[in-house]
């Protein structure tokens, strides 16, 4: 069956329902008191319970204490509210101590009891990581704060792969896999967990290379870079330096340089070597650069800070971006605070940009 | 007690009673359906968006209560699918800052209300007239607008020069990040079907 999404919204309107009002009229039904009393093993632990209308016991089966109660927004006395027992397993699962929770009603007429059947999942007894062999591997893996919940809980577990094999990834492990496993004898009410790691290969850096260039420096840019030749060379840090690698070429007036990167793994997972390959483009130079906007102070001290940005020199998106940093210190100085916001105007097929410092006052 | 009925038609399951207790009726009331990381999707809520397309359902196989209750149990799989999505996508959002004003909601409201030849107020009128939750209504419109502009966001990340697309192809580029994001947020997170 197909319904879009426009047409949804649209059922929803027109879909009854059903007994809506039905939920408020109960939720303001006449009530006794409810009580609250200790109840029989077999039974469960009584919530609270009530001799006059509604729901006579609200019940908790399932559980080693009444801490459970304590979530409950369904009681004894009142008419059975399907939002607020809905509410109820939202808040006990949310607890993170049940794998299930089912509601049941039990017996009929004046007699019924709302039944909260649980699952309690295993309270951990210990958390073990296994496998990892290297130094390094073993450092990254120390600095991960797992924040080990009291009980077994299989998000908290597939958090904790996740975060495991991102430490061992990000100190070049790439390849790393982290499972876990949990060790639990029959129904006993504690569990061991085991994470067990295969950190794989550490990847070095072998060779970076830096093509393309002919206006910017080699040895500039390297500098800049945080790949090192014979270091580990994790994804994210190749990642950093293409990020880098772009800005960097976009402050020297590159404004359509592009840049693709190659990395090429040897098979056995120890080393990379990077390529980033650069089409610079032509270097994009200022051609007039002027205040606009509401400019209240006088003109001789905007051009002091405009002195920095001649025409000519090279479009610097960085320069640009320190200059809107003192034209806003400079109206807070003289008590007429401003947003400035630099407007960049690039002529199509030229490279000449114009930039205007747009003032608002505050 | 009334609510209590109406969703019994659609939840309620009948068991003998177990072992160990007197024997009484046992009615399950509700239930968990999927487990999105720490949160739980109930039977019953699960119930009110299968109830929207119960009729469609009825219609089209009026005659075959075999194929009717196949339709049912594969809208509620499909359902239960589009509500952990949104569950993750909410989450995604949230962690995104991506929100939705007020202002903003009444537009989309104003929206539906065009796409489907009714004015505003109309639409209201039916709203009461069918007795629906008018806080719900407005909660489901921003979530899907979070959700929309999360996909947009995404996707402009991906293409900067999103913009300067035709419509149509603002449109198949956002649906498909929308599907490849759900798909990245599904591998991440700890799910569990119980249908």
């Amino acid at each position: 069956m197909s319904v879009n999404r426009c047409s949804r919204f649209f059922f929803v309107l027109v879909g009854a329902c059903l007994g809506a009002s039905a939920c408020f009229a109960a939720a303001s039904e006449p009530r006794s008191a409810p009580s609250v009393e200790e109840a029989p093993a077999e039974t469960g632990i009584v919530c609270s319970s009530a001799d006059a209308g509604g729901i006579r016991r609200v019940i908790v089966r399932g559980a080693a204490d009444r801490s459970p109660c304590a979530r409950l927004r369904t009681i004894a006395g009142r008419g059975e509210d399907a939002r607020l027992v809905e509410s109820d397993i939202e808040a006990l699962f949310a607890t993170a101590a049940y794998a299930d929770v089912v509601v049941v009603r039990e017996g009929e007429g004046g007699e019924v009891d709302l039944v909260f059947e649980l699952e309690e999942r295993p309270r951990i007894a210990s958390v073990a990581l296994d496998g990892a062999a290297s130094e390094a591997a073993k450092a990254a893996l120390a600095a991960v704060a797992l924040g080990t919940p009291e009980r077994v809980d299989p998000a908290w577990l597939r958090k904790s792969e996740r975060a495991l094999r991102e430490a061992l990834v990000d100190e070049g492990f790439s390849r790393a896999t982290v499972q876990a496993a949990v060790q639990r004898r029959d129904a006993a009410p504690e569990a061991s967990v085991r994470f067990v790691i295969d950190e794989g290969p550490q990847t070095r850096l072998t060779r970076l290379v830096i093509a393309g260039l002919r206006v910017a420096s080699e040895k500039d840019l390297r500098e800049k870079l945080h790949l090192r030749a014979g270091a580990p060379a994790p994804p994210s840090l190749v990642e950093r330096d293409a990020l880098v690698l772009s800005m960097e070429l976009y402050d020297l007036g590159l404004l359509e340089s592009k840049l693709e990167k190659q990395i090429v793994t040897s098979d056995d997972g120890t080393g990379m070597e990077v390529v980033f390959t650069v089409k610079e483009g032509p270097v994009h130079r200022l051609r007039k650069v002027e205040i606009g906007g509401d400019a209240r102070l006088e003109a001789k001290r905007y051009a002091a800070l405009l002195a920095r940005l001649k025409s000519g020199a090279p479009f610097s998106r960085s320069v640009i971006q320190e200059v809107k940093t003192k034209l806003e210190a400079l109206h807070g100085e003289a008590g007429q605070p401003a947003d400035v916001e630099p407007k960049v105007d690039v002529e199509p097929g030229r490279t000449g940009v114009d930039v205007t410092f747009e003032i608002t006052p505050r | 007690m009334r609510r209590s009925a109406a969703l019994a038609l659609a939840l309620v399951v009948t068991l003998a009673s177990g072992t160990g207790h007197a024997k009484k009726k046992r009615v399950v009331v509700d239930r968990i359906v999927a487990v999105v990381d720490e949160s739980a999707i109930t039977k019953s809520a699960l119930d009110r968006e299968v109830r929207l397309y119960r009729k469609q359902i009825e219609r089209a196989h009026a005659l075959d209560a075999d194929a009717r209750t196949a339709a049912v149990r594969d809208l509620e799989r499909r359902l239960l699918r589009e509500m952990i999505d949104a569950r993750l996508l909410s989450k995604a959002a949230e962690r995104a800052r991506v929100s939705v004003s007020k202002e903003e909601i009444e537009k989309g409201i104003a929206e539906v209300a065009k796409q489907n030849n009714r004015t505003v107020a109309e639409l209201w009128q039916l709203v009461a007239s069918e007795g629906f939750d008018e806080v719900d209504y407005r909660r489901r419109i921003a979530e899907q607008i979070v959700h929309a502009r999360l996909a947009t966001y995404e996707a402009q990340k991906q293409n900067p020069d999103l913009g300067k697309r035709g419509s149509d192809e603002q449109r198949r580029i956002v649906s498909e990040t929308m599907k490849t994001l759900v798909s990245q947020l599904r591998s991440a997170a700890h799910i569990e079907e119980r249908l």
